[in-house]
């Protein structure tokens, strides 16, 4: 009975159908990843990770990415959305705009051809436009930033406070840990932001009072020009009284 | 293939059970053999359904070729994009290098020695905030003729448009004002108050609000609810200034109150 227990098995392993797939990473140049620089890859996988010392990056399914650095200090994002759960001066780059942040979580969403979402959440992150001038993303705050436009600027809009329900489904695809761990997460983030709004007025209106202030230095300067104007006007018309009248 | 193999396996089967038979014969007592031989039966019909289910499977999975062929010309379509993808990524970033560079739309001298640079300029650059073409007045007259007409449903398209394109628009009071009315004279009064609610929350003190209210009081009466028919009229007479909705939600009161 056992011999026959044992033909019935190999019977049956000689039947079962064994599939190899494939690799399924997707890369220029070939399986160019974690050998050469640079490297552009797509994630085709559900979701993509790096840990290397200090720097954690995720990506998620669909996202294209250029390792531009053997340090893994220079990324590049193509499209989809990457979030640096750790990534203390490395720069990630997109076609308008380059982000460095400190140690701390941020997300660069580059949904669109014309417009990258830079969200902060825990970092102290710094953008550079392509046009040179510099901002700041307080934290738990995002911003879009576009193309140049015919002022030679770069377009982007208000900083805002990160909409949380919406960012919360683009977390989870990516969150590595249990369910619960996201769940206290996101719970700690909700008490952190609860005064988002009344920030985001304060930056207002500090932009605002900036505006102002800029206005009024503006308003003062040619003030100064023409007071200046004035007493050289005065001057020289003393100067001809006096040369006129007083010989 | 599988039948070849299958078939290998039956012989291979039966010799070495003819082995076993002819080995046990002399040896053993009867009952022994025809164990043997019941075993030998049951492996049989064991190995014959297993290629008849082989048979089976490649009988219904004849297109299994064109599916490789299929999944690889996917696959080749796909690193395409993907290659696609990089160049247009790295043509986009050279033309904003360039455009950051190139000096702002307006310095440019209009000239016929600078009439390239500028051309070059704009198909470079995004429009510096340019406002969208509003066509919200448009689409609102022809909401408008269709109501006119009572094709009730396709204005309230027309309006929806309005109220989800932009946002920003002008129209978009009138356009709630006449959705509201067109399922209200669809008799779907539901939708209807979902409109006259979101009119009231978001514009209080227009008087097409003060209107819609008025058909707010009359589904109430509709249903049978006239106290909450004659609050609501009453509502409307004391909140809004424009006499000529306070004389109809007055006329509806009175109304209210002979019933």
């Amino acid at each position: 009975m056992r011999k026959l227990a044992h033909l019935l098995l190999f019977i049956a392993a000689f039947q079962m159908e064994v599939r190899v797939r494939a690799s399924e990473s997707m890369s220029f140049p070939e399986n160019c990843l974690g050998k050469t620089v640079p490297c552009s890859f797509k994630v085709t996988t559900d979701k993509w990770s790096f840990e290397s010392g200090n720097i954690k990056l995720n990506a998620g399914q669909g996202a294209i990415l250029i390792a531009q650095d053997e340090k893994s200090k220079e990324w590049k994002l193509v499209s989809g959305t990457l979030w640096a759960q750790n990534a203390p001066s490395v720069k990630i780059k997109t076609v308008n705009a380059v982000a460095e942040g400190s140690s701390g979580q941020y997300w660069v969403l580059a949904e669109s051809d014309d417009r990258v979402v830079f969200r902060n959440i825990t970092s102290k992150l710094v953008l550079t436009f392509k046009d040179q001038t510099k901002l700041e993303v307080p934290r738990g705050f995002e911003v879009w930033v576009g193309g140049i436009n015919s002022q030679a600027k770069t377009e982007h809009g208000m900083v805002e406070p990160i909409n949380l329900k919406q960012h919360l489904k683009a977390w989870y695809e990516l969150y590595p840990g249990s369910r619960t761990q996201f769940v206290s997460e996101v719970q700690d983030l909700k008490d952190q932001w609860a005064d988002l709004i009344e920030q985001s007025g304060d930056i207002y209106k500090k932009v605002a009072e900036r505006k102002l202030a800029a206005l009024d230095e503006k308003k003062r300067q040619l003030m100064e020009i023409k007071r200046k104007q004035e007493e050289e006007r005065q001057r020289i018309r003393n100067e001809f009284h006096k040369r006129v009248f007083d010989q | 293939m599988g039948f070849g193999c299958d078939f290998g396996l039956v012989l291979f089967l039966i010799l070495r059970s003819s082995q076993f038979f002819h080995g046990i014969a002399d040896k053993q007592p009867m009952k022994r053999v025809s164990n043997s031989l019941f075993v030998i039966v049951c492996l049989s019909i064991t190995v014959g359904l297993l290629w008849g289910y082989n048979e089976f499977t490649n009988y219904f999975n004849q297109g299994k070729e064109y599916q490789v062929q299929v999944h690889q010309l996917r696959e080749q379509i796909e690193k395409e994009e993907f290659k696609n993808t990089l160049l247009q990524n790295q043509l986009t970033d050279f033309k904003q290098s360039v455009a950051a560079v190139l000096p702002p739309n307006s310095e440019i001298r209009n000239d016929v020695a600078s009439y390239e640079m500028k051309n070059f300029a704009s198909a470079l650059r995004v429009p510096a905030s340019e406002a969208q073409l509003d066509l919200s007045g448009i689409i609102f007259e022809k909401g408008k003729k269709l109501f006119k007409e009572q094709k009730y449903d396709k204005s309230i398209k027309e309006f929806r448009r309005i109220l989800d394109e932009y946002p920003l628009s002008r129209f978009k009071v009138e356009s709630h004002f006449f959705m509201a009315e067109a399922f209200f004279l669809q008799k779907d009064y539901k939708s209807s108050l979902d409109l006259i609610d979101q009119m009231l929350q978001q514009y209080p003190d227009n008087d097409l609000t003060g209107f819609v209210m008025l058909r707010m009081g009359q589904i109430s009466e509709l249903n049978n609810r006239l106290e909450e028919a004659s609050e609501v009229y009453k509502t409307v007479q004391t909140h809004f200034k424009n006499e000529q909705l306070r004389a109809q939600a007055h006329k509806l009161s009175e109304g209210v109150q002979v019933e």
